[in-house]
């Protein structure tokens, strides 16, 4: 058997160890990449293997696997340094947008938040740019108490976006937002208000939500 | 207000770090389209779920705003996916079209 071959071999033969373990950092980062840094480990661990001393391979390729896994959480999770100016920005953006929405009670447009905020639309954008690709919250943020939706509703909505029992596998806020939004089909703006929290951080739950969500698809096959 | 008909158009391939580009892509056009704040987060999600399920293929993807209307063009999705999927996506756009092979989001202040 070539290399390409044997690598092919213990890619496959391995990824359910690495799915397993990828597992332990749901919600944190998406899946795919996960995987994809465990399968760098798994190379890793392949290369310096050694069959003779009896070890079985799955033990020990575990400690490369977690150690790229962790860097790849580390890397992605790691707060974004922004110039002070850049900053400030985004902190008047955060605070226009809640208090536009409050007075127009929708959601508001770039154009409104650079005329509340006298920035220019790029500056505006900018903001709104790092504001998306903010790490995730943490999900204990959000009081327990109101977060309240009957079982029901959420079996609900598992069989009509055909999720299975996939929603089990968010944290319960988590779960509860992703019901509130493709369940009840609640806006954004509507979640927060009946969570009591701003729009940004239902955002963010439903973002980390929808990443376990979506890693949790069945793979398709990459095109030939 | 009228909007002129602006189009990007952008080939990726597999080892493009594509949410990266593309969801720009979304918050430029979006805020060019006059979408809301909501709107346009909602869209970056529905384009972020797409490429993430199906990353490392080689992508084309047509942002256009026409007929008062932003509309993104993706290929290389998968249909059997996309079909059970499209609920969901349905939630944060206004309307999903299956493409062969591929899919448009439309979205509408």
């Amino acid at each position: 058997m070539g290399d390409k071959a044997a690598g092919e071999a213990l890619v496959t033969a391995m990824r359910p160890l690495v799915t397993g373990l990828a597992r332990r950092f749901d919600g944190r980062v998406p899946r795919s990449d996960l995987e994809q840094a465990g399968m760098v480990g798994l190379l890793q661990a392949a290369g310096s293997f050694d069959p003779e001393r009896g070890t079985p391979f799955g033990g020990y390729a575990t400690p490369f696997v977690m150690g790229e896994m962790l860097a790849c959480v580390r890397q992605l999770t790691a707060p974004v340094k922004v110039p002070r100016s850049v900053a400030d920005n985004q902190r008047a953006v955060s605070a226009a947008i809640e208090q536009l929405t409050a007075v127009l009670g929708r959601s508001p447009t770039v154009p409104e938040i650079g005329d509340c905020t006298k920035l220019d639309q790029d500056a505006v954008l900018e903001a709104l740019r790092l504001r998306m690709a903010a790490n995730p919250v943490a999900l204990d943020e959000v009081e327990e108490r109101r977060l309240g939706l009957p079982d029901e509703a959420i079996r609900r909505v598992e069989d009509r976006l055909d999720l299975g029992a996939r929603l089990d596998r968010l944290d319960a806020r988590s779960r509860r937002v992703i019901v509130m939004r493709f369940g009840l089909e609640l806006s954004q703006r509507e979640i927060a208000e009946r969570l009591g929290i701003s729009q940004m951080h239902v955002s963010r739950l439903m973002r980390a939500g929808l990443s376990v969500l979506a890693s949790d698809d069945p793979p398709a096959d990459p095109e030939p | 207000m009228t909007n002129p008909t602006v189009t990007i158009s952008a080939r990726l391939s597999p080892e493009a770090p594509q949410v990266e580009v593309l969801t720009p892509l979304a918050l430029v056009l979006g805020a060019r389209m006059g979408l809301s704040i909501e709107q346009i987060d909602d869209l970056v999600m529905a384009v972020e779920l797409l490429v993430r399920h199906q990353p490392m293929v080689a992508r084309d993807a047509r942002f256009s705003i026409s007929d008062g209307r932003l509309d993104v063009s993706l290929s290389g999705i998968d249909p059997e996916w996309l079909e059970r999927r499209t609920p969901m996506l349905e939630v944060l756009v206004s309307q999903v079209i299956g493409d062969p092979g591929g899919v448009r989001l439309l979205v509408a202040p």
